[in-house]
C-alpha cells in the first residue's frame, strides 16, 4: 500500500481492535494521515469507523476494548496504551459521534473544557478569541446553556471545543450526521478552513459525497478491513462507491469487498 | 419569639451539618454513580481522628481537627481505589451493600476502641453560651453555622470556578466526552471521594463538638441526612442543602413543640420527624424539590 504523502503524522500498522475480549472490530488496518490534509474514512453501520477513532483518541479502553496488534504511531512515538490526557496533550482531538456537547454547562465552560489540558492561559485565551471568531454564534450565547442550540450550533460547538485544545490532528466523527443540507455545507467550509489552518484531518462519514469532495485521500472500511482507498476525486468516481455510498444502496457487499482486495 | 428564634437557629445548625453530609453523598452519586451508604462512617471517622488526636495525642484542636480532614479523605480515597473501583460496571445492589457493609466497619472500629460510652470531643465551645441581640444561643452551634456556611461556599466555588470542578461537573454529564477532553476519570473519582471525606469529617467534629459528646451514635444522626437528600433530590447539591436545613429545623421545632402541646406522643418522636418528611415527600415527588426526575443513569 503506498503511502499518500512522504512524512505522515499517523501511521495505523496493521491494527487489530477487539470490544470484550474477543469481537473483532478491527481485522488489520493500515492507513496513513498526511501532516497536511484531510483524509476521509468510509463505510457503513459497523464497519469499524469509529473504532479506527477510538484506537487512536485513547477511548477504546472506555468501551471495554484494546488494541489487540498492529502499531499506532503519531508523530514518530508510538502511542498505543496512551491515556486520554497524554493524547489530547500532544495534539489530539476528537469530536465524537453525536457531537456530546455538555447540554447543562454554558458555552464558556464547554469551551473551557476542550483545553482542559492546557495550562498556558493567555495561550488558551488567543485560541478562545479564534475559535469565536470563526464561530459568531458561540460569542453571541456565550453565557447560555450549550443545550439550548439547535443541531448545526452543537456541532458547531463540538468542533470549536476541540478546537480548543489546540490540536495538530482533528478526529472528526460523523459530524454532518441529522443535519440538514444548508448546515452541512457550513460544516464542510468549516473543516476546509482548519486543515488549512495546517491541522491534519481525520473525517469518519457515512455521507461520502461531503467527505469525499474534502478529502485529498479516502479509505473506505468494510467489515473492520480497508476494502478500497485512493485519492478522494478519484474514489468519488469509482462506479462501486457511486452506487454503494452516492446513489442507491444495493446490497453487494461481497462485490466490493472482492473489487476491493483487486486493487489491492 | 425569642424562644423561636432560638430553636430555628439550633434547627438551622443541626441542618447544616445534614446539608453537609448530604452534599457529600450528592457528590459521590454524580461524579460516580455510587450510593455511598458509608458517608455516615466518614463522618464518624473523621470524629474519633480528631478526638484521638486531641486526647491522646493531645494535639491543639485546630490542628486536631485538620489532621482529622485529612486523615479521614485519606480513608475515602483508599475507600474508592481498594474498593469501589472494582465494582465499576457491577449490579447497582451488590455496590449499595458494600457501601453498607464499609458504614458497619467505620461504625465498629471506634466502638471497638473507644466503647460505646458519651465523650468529650476536647472542643474549646463546652457549654458556652452566646447572646446576640437578647436571643441565648450556644456558641457551638454558631461556629456550626459558621462552619457550615464555609464549607458550602467552598464547595460551590469549587464546582463553579475551579477547572477541576468543571471537569467533575463535565463528567458527571458525560463522562466519555470528558474523557475525551483530557480528563481521567480515575481522578474525578477519587477527587468525589476525597471531598466527601473532607466534608464528613467537619461534620462530624461539629456534631459532636459542645454540649453534644461523642459516642457511635453519631452515624444514627448521619444517618438522618439520607430523608435530607430525598427530599432535595439526590443528584443536586442546592437540593442537599435547602433539604438539610429544612429537616434540621423541622426535628429541632418538632422536638420543642411536641414537649409543650403534644407530650402524648413521647419523647423522641421529633427523630421520627425527618422520615415522616421523607416519606411523605417519596409520596408527592420521589424526585425531590431540586432532581432530575429520572434518578437512574442507564
Amino acid at each position: 500500500m503506498a503511502a499518500p504523502h512522504p512524512q505522515p503524522l499517523l501511521v495505523l500498522d496493521d491494527v487489530e481492535a477487539v470490544y470484550g475480549g474477543s469481537i473483532l472490530a478491527l481485522r488489520g488496518i493500515s492507513l496513513n494521515v498526511p501532516a497536511n490534509g484531510i483524509v476521509a474514512l468510509l463505510g457503513a453501520n459497523g464497519a469499524g469507523k469509529t473504532t479506527v477513532l477510538r484506537s487512536i483518541s485513547g477511548l477504546l479502553s472506555w468501551h471495554r476494548g484494546r488494541v489487540s496488534r498492529g502499531r499506532i504511531a503519531y508523530d514518530g512515538a508510538d502511542i498505543a496504551g496512551l491515556g486520554g490526557a497524554a493524547l489530547v496533550r500532544r495534539g489530539i482531538a476528537q469530536v465524537m459521534e453525536g457531537r456530546r456537547i455538555f447540554g447543562e454547562l454554558t458555552i464558556e465552560e464547554n469551551l473551557r473544557m476542550g483545553a482542559f489540558t492546557r495550562r498556558d492561559g493567555a495561550e488558551t485565551r488567543r485560541t478562545l478569541d479564534q475559535v469565536l471568531e470563526q464561530f459568531p454564534i458561540l460569542r453571541e450565547r456565550f453565557a447560555q446553556p450549550a443545550g439550548y442550540l439547535s443541531g448545526g450550533q452543537q456541532q458547531m460547538l463540538a468542533i470549536g471545543r476541540a478546537m480548543m485544545a489546540r490540536p495538530r490532528l482533528l478526529l472528526l466523527d460523523e459530524p454532518s450526521l441529522g443535519l440538514a443540507p444548508i448546515i452541512v455545507k457550513q460544516i464542510r467550509e468549516v473543516i476546509r478552513h482548519i486543515a488549512a489552518g495546517g491541522v491534519s484531518v481525520m473525517l469518519v462519514e457515512q455521507n461520502a459525497d461531503m467527505a469525499l469532495s474534502l478529502a485529498d485521500y479516502g479509505y473506505i472500511l468494510e467489515s473492520g478491513r480497508i476494502a478500497l482507498e485512493g485519492p478522494g476525486p478519484v474514489l468519488k468516481e469509482n462506479p462501486m462507491i457511486r452506487e454503494l455510498y452516492l446513489g442507491i444502496v444495493g446490497a453487494q457487499e461481497a462485490e466490493i469487498a472482492s473489487s476491493g482486495e483487486g486493487r489491492r | 419569639m425569642s424562644e423561636l428564634i432560638q430553636l430555628v437557629i439550633g434547627g438551622l445548625s443541626l441542618g447544616s451539618m445534614y446539608a453537609l453530609i448530604a452534599l457529600g453523598f450528592v457528590v459521590v452519586y454524580k461524579s460516580t454513580g455510587v450510593l455511598n451508604f458509608a458517608q455516615g462512617g466518614l463522618v464518624l471517622c473523621g470524629a474519633y481522628f480528631c478526638y484521638a488526636l486531641r486526647n491522646a495525642l493531645g494535639l491543639p484542636f485546630a490542628l486536631a481537627v485538620l489532621l482529622a480532614v485529612l486523615g479521614t479523605a485519606l480513608v475515602a480515597v483508599l475507600i474508592e481505589r481498594v474498593v469501589m473501583r472494582r465494582m465499576i460496571g457491577k449490579p447497582v445492589f451488590a455496590v449499595i451493600m458494600i457501601t453498607w457493609g464499609l458504614l458497619i466497619i467505620l461504625e465498629q472500629v471506634p466502638a471497638a476502641v473507644w466503647g460505646y460510652d458519651l465523650l468529650a470531643l476536647g472542643d474549646p465551645w463546652g457549654m458556652g453560651m452566646a447572646g446576640i441581640g437578647g436571643v441565648q444561643v450556644l456558641e457551638v452551634d454558631l461556629w456550626t453555622l459558621g462552619v457550615g456556611a464555609a464549607v458550602m461556599l467552598a464547595v460551590y466555588l469549587f464546582f463553579a470556578r475551579s477547572r477541576w470542578g468543571l471537569a467533575m461537573r463535565a463528567s458527571a454529564l458525560d463522562q466519555e466526552a470528558a474523557m475525551a477532553q483530557g480528563v481521567s476519570p480515575g481522578l474525578v473519582f477519587a477527587l468525589a471521594w476525597a471531598i466527601a471525606g473532607v466534608i464528613a469529617a467537619l461534620a462530624g467534629v461539629m456534631l459532636s463538638g459542645g454540649v453534644r459528646g461523642l459516642s457511635p451514635e453519631l452515624s444514627l444522626i448521619a444517618l438522618r441526612a439520607f430523608p435530607a437528600i430525598i427530599l432535595g433530590g439526590m443528584d443536586s447539591p442546592v437540593g442537599a442543602v435547602v433539604g438539610g436545613l429544612a429537616i434540621g429545623v423541622a426535628e429541632v421545632l418538632t422536638a420543642s413543640y411536641v414537649a409543650q402541646h403534644a407530650p402524648f406522643l413521647g419523647q423522641n418522636f421529633h427523630l421520627v420527624m425527618p422520615y415522616l418528611l421523607m416519606t411523605a415527600f417519596l409520596l408527592v415527588r420521589p424526585y425531590g424539590m431540586f432532581g432530575t426526575k429520572a434518578v437512574g443513569r442507564g
